[in-house]
């Protein structure tokens, strides 16, 4: 009796592993683009059109750093035929689990749908001498906030357009054609961003966290200071009296955070110093106007200009010669 | 009374520890205390005459430098290197009458962790977790995976956490608690349910949601189990992998067919069914069977079999992601022996205070026929924890458990965790 039912067992165990191994349907039109930022959904969109269905990950005003590997995440990317991600270990912390949950062999690392933005990007921050957490939560490929050079877009759409050459080469002379129109375009956009912006060159500003070296560098700005005393910790009282009195004496009047920060401590330093708390949006679909990867640095560079302008900032003179931590 | 004044003043001692949170300006409702330490730091009246900006006063900034190109391939000798982690996870007992660690120690290094993880080759990754406890060492987790598996199949194979409720599957130092729930740690064993063996997933979404559908099969429900004793060498971790173990178990076992032995082993399904109730909120609901022995050699040892029920509420809005969530979580567990069926169960919640803050509470219930005295026991306990970084915890932790026999029990405990080397994906 007791091998009957121990036969039963098996046998129920078979029927189970047998169900499991029913396949799952699938038949798209669409190449299923997933990707964990906005910014590289708004490229994906530009390069793929039509041809591609495009979801991101985070959301624009979402610290990417910290987004939870949700299970509808990862069953996002088990249908998808390509990921992209930013890299340098921005997504350390939640992307390996969606990767590995998703089961699906075209976005594993080697496979065609997967593809690492930052291929190609010239790298700031790169730290060197010894490593180790003493100095925050460092990036150690280097500082991860690349898309935010517009110049940089273009590395990311010959990214884009790579994989979706790889995983969709019927349809790759579309996709090239998209890409040629996008950087075309931006092209025209980074001359206008730059000539907006020439009068603030050497514009000094406070930023909440390190997100903005590729920008302040491609729009000539410097970063006094951060009011994270290291990256990923938070601002202590000490640190921010240490930033308030740098400000005073400088003269430095624009505190930069992204909206996912809390407004409490840049508003105090700023009330303190005699400042401006300028939020601008790290990414695409930061704040309900910005849907595009142009929308973005329209959006950030009039908020930055109208602070400016506000704060009497503009040609500093001599005040551009002071060094900062970061830009031009 | 002298004691309880001495205890106090511990506590008070230990205080400042646990104040690193006070430099956690940022997510602080207090902002008029901040703004009375910014005026302290910056000096009553120097504010505007006050020495210039002392830049060489500021941490030193790491800015790196400028070259190289993205493609994480690039520039990285190490990268064939397994990732390698180690956790330390200690423990002070502050409990008012006596210790409740071993050998009435007041502090312990519980646990120090030492992860390898890596992917093998273009189908595999192995994530191997060998636990240091006290003289003992034992492979907490060491398995393989498939990455690449078609019909959203994924296999396991080799020891690791059994997927029984939620909880279950988290390392214990990564947990939001001091220790597991009293129903984990009764049913379980203080470590949790771990077995050795095979796993089958499988992805599916019939019905637009997340579902997972999971079978393992595995040797025993290990010794950390409550029930009979079988008399026979239980299974534990690294022990189990001794060639002499190996030997001795076949040799009692002699006689069994293959059939008959598999039929004697652990079986255990799970179904997991996740949905996202808004872009903040999500729900997961799952159930749980599981039948073993404690050992299967000799075949004469008590088979249990377990069912559960685990409900998970989790809120946390994207844009103040850094500063509040919520979870809530409950267990159920049934378990069913030859003499008797007993009932376990927890509730937990937890709350985000501010970006290092979280403040947890649980409540305990779980049954133990068997144990006179206990055979009903209900617990409340709570749970102030502090993050100073990313990588290192303070957890407080107050429990106070009531026995049907009318024996209360009062802990205090005090956790830290630190975590050394690269970034771990965060347990979801």
């Amino acid at each position: 009796m007791s091998h009957c039912i121990r036969a039963a067992r098996l046998a129920g165990l078979g029927l189970a592993l047998a169900a499991l191994a029913a396949p799952t349907a699938s038949a798209q039109k669409k190449i299923r683009v997933l990707t964990t930022t906005q910014d590289l959904a708004a490229i994906a969109r530009e390069i793929g059109g039509e041809d591609v269905e495009v979801k991101a990950i985070a959301r624009g005003y979402q610290d990417p750093h910290f987004v939870e590997s949700k299970p509808s995440f990862i069953l996002e990317a088990s249908r998808a035929d390509m990921l992209v991600f930013v890299g340098l270990d921005l997504e350390i912390g939640w992307l390996p689990n969606v990767i590995t949950g998703s089961r699906n062999r075209r976005i594993q690392q080697g496979g065609a749908g997967y593809v690492d933005a930052s291929r190609g990007v010239r790298l700031q921050e790169i730290p060197t001498g010894r490593i180790t957490r003493e100095l925050g939560d460092i990036h150690t490929y280097g500082n991860p906030h690349y898309w935010l050079d517009p110049a940089n877009g273009r590395v990311i759409a010959d990214n884009i357009l790579a994989g979706l050459r790889r995983v969709d080469p019927q349809r790759a002379e579309r996709y090239g054609a998209r890409r040629d129109a996008f950087v075309t375009r931006l092209d025209r956009k980074i001359v206008e961003w730059t000539s907006l912006m020439a009068p603030y060159r050497g514009l000094h500003v406070v930023a909440y966290h390190n997100s903005w070296p590729y920008f302040v560098r491609a729009f000539g700005l410097v970063v006094d200071e951060f009011l994270e005393p290291k990256p990923g910790i938070p601002p202590s009282p000490s640190h921010i009296a240490a930033v308030i009195r740098l400000m005073r004496e400088s003269g430095t009047k624009i505190i930069l955070m992204e909206p996912y920060f809390s407004r409490k401590v840049p508003d105090l330093v700023a009330a303190k110093a005699g400042g401006k708390v300028v939020e601008l949006a790290p990414s695409v679909a930061g704040t309900k106007e910005i849907a595009t990867y142009f929308d973005l640095f329209d959006h950030d560079l009039r908020q930055l200009v109208a602070a400016a302008r506000e704060t009497g900032g503009g040609s500093q003179g001599a005040s551009a010669a002071r060094p900062g931590r970061g830009g031009a | 009374m002298l004691p309880r004044t001495r205890f106090a003043s511990f506590l008070l001692a230990i205080f400042p520890v646990l104040s690193l949170g006070a430099q956690e300006a940022a997510d602080s409702a207090a902002v008029d205390s901040l703004e009375a330490e910014i005026a302290r730091e910056l000096g009553a009246d120097s504010a505007a005459v006050g020495p210039p900006p002392a830049r060489d006063g500021l941490p030193p900034a790491a800015p790196g430098v400028e070259g190289g190109t993205g493609g994480a391939l690039q520039g990285a000798p190490q990268s064939l290197n397994p990732d390698l982690s180690v956790i330390g996870d200690f423990l002070a007992d502050l409990s008012p009458e006596e210790s409740t660690l071993e050998e009435g120690d007041r502090f312990a290094v519980r646990e120090v962790e030492l992860g390898l993880q890596a992917v093998v080759d273009p189908y595999f990754r192995g994530d191997f977790f060998v636990a240091l406890k006290g003289d003992e060492i034992e492979l907490e987790e060491g398995y393989l995976s498939t990455l690449a598996l078609p019909h959203g199949l994924q296999v396991k194979a080799g020891r690791f956490h059994l997927p029984y409720g939620k909880v279950n599957l988290t390392h214990r130092p990564e947990i939001r608690t001091v220790e597991y729930p009293r129903v984990i740690q009764e049913f379980f064993g203080d470590d949790g349910l771990a077995s050795t063996g095979l796993w089958v997933s499988k992805l599916l979404s019939p019905l637009g949601f997340y579902q997972e559908i999971i079978a393992v099969v595995g040797n025993d429900l290990g010794e950390g189990i409550g029930g009979a004793e079988s008399g026979g060498p239980a299974e534990a971790g690294g022990a189990e992998v001794g060639g002499a173990q190996a030997g001795g178990d076949a040799e009692q076992a002699g006689g069994k067919d293959l059939l008959e032995d598999l039929g004697d082993r652990l079986f255990l399904g799970h179904l997991r069914n996740y949905a996202d109730l808004t872009e903040a909120a999500n729900v997961e609901v799952g159930v749980s069977a599981a039948t073993g022995t404690r050992d299967p050699v000799p075949s004469d040892s008590e088979r249990l079999t377990f069912y559960g029920l685990d409900l998970t509420y989790r809120w946390r809005p994207a844009a103040m992601a850094l500063y509040r969530s919520l979870v809530l979580q409950a267990e159920a567990t049934w378990r069913d022996g030859e003499a008797a069926t007993e009932f376990g169960a927890f509730a937990f919640g937890q709350w985000q205070v501010g970006r290092r803050w979280y403040v947890g509470a649980r409540y305990d219930y779980v049954e133990q026929p068997e144990t006179e005295g206990a055979e009903r026991e209900n617990g409340i306990s709570g749970y102030l924890t502090i993050f100073p970084s990313e990588f290192s915890l303070f957890r407080l932790g107050y429990e106070h458990r009531a026995l049907s026999a009318g024996d209360d029990i009062d802990r205090v405990l005090l956790q830290a965790s630190v975590t050394l080397g690269p970034h771990r994906p965060h347990p979801f």
